[in-house]
């Protein structure tokens, strides 16, 4: 893979990669890194690599996470971190980032995987469905009830701000 | 499969995905160049075998040399 294709790779996919990593680890641009520079030592790309380089960054944050677990007692730190997880956003009429950040970092991990790569990622269900050794249905039918879990919560919040 | 996946996207998606990441924290020309060295480290790594490889016949034809004059 040449330096134009590793930097195309990055501006394209680079955001959306790190805060898929971000959902286990707290050093998901080490993460990253270490996969893309992994793609850059095979001498064949893959064949689905967007899917291969998804798996390779989950595979990577979730040992990241189980070191960090030991040293420290992560999931007070995610939740801190959850709001960082999007920039700020300047439309009014959009939802609020950090509500939204909290609202994913509650769901289940295997929920919040599918719904970050498939929104932000744009990977299709098949494509996670390779990422996360599953089938393309499990991957619809957990994004599905993802989303409603998401609905309830950020539906809830409008209504409390509103009041 | 594709049956069970509506072809229209869901609201709540739509306005997820207007949320955009948070920028990545990468030194981009930090990792261009750690990837650039990454693929040549097998150049590299043949250069060193060929280096050590040639250090031991000169080091044997030395010692043959010495030992046979």
């Amino acid at each position: 893979m040449g330096p134009d294709q590793l930097a195309e790779l990055v501006d394209q996919y680079g955001a959306a990669l790190v805060l898929y990593a971000r959902q286990w680890c707290d050093c998901p641009e080490d993460v990253v890194q270490t996969a893309l520079l992994k793609l850059v030592r095979i001498s064949t790309p893959p064949d689905n690599l967007i899917p291969w380089l998804y798996r390779v960054v989950r595979n990577g944050a979730i040992d990241a996470s189980r070191a960090a677990r030991r040293r420290q007692k992560y999931e007070t730190a995610a939740a801190d971190h959850a709001p960082k997880w999007f920039s700020p956003s300047y439309d009014p009429t959009g939802l609020d980032a950090r509500a939204a950040a909290l609202a994913l970092c509650n769901l289940p991990v295997e929920t919040r995987e599918i719904i970050v790569a498939h929104i932000w990622g744009g990977l299709t269900f098949e494509q996670i469905a390779t990422a996360v050794d599953s089938s393309a249905a499990t991957c619809y039918r957990r994004y599905a009830a993802g989303l409603d879990i998401l609905r309830q919560k950020l539906g809830a919040d409008t209504r409390t701000k509103m009041k | 499969m594709s049956d069970s996946i509506p072809n229209t996207p869901d609201p709540l998606a739509i306005a997820l995905s207007k949320l955009d990441p948070a920028p990545h924290g990468f030194d981009r020309d930090a990792l261009m160049f750690a990837a650039g060295r990454e693929s040549k480290a097998w150049a590299v790594k043949c250069w060193q075998v060929l280096a050590a490889a040639a250090l031991l016949a000169a080091v044997g034809f030395a010692y043959l040399y010495f030992t046979h004059r």
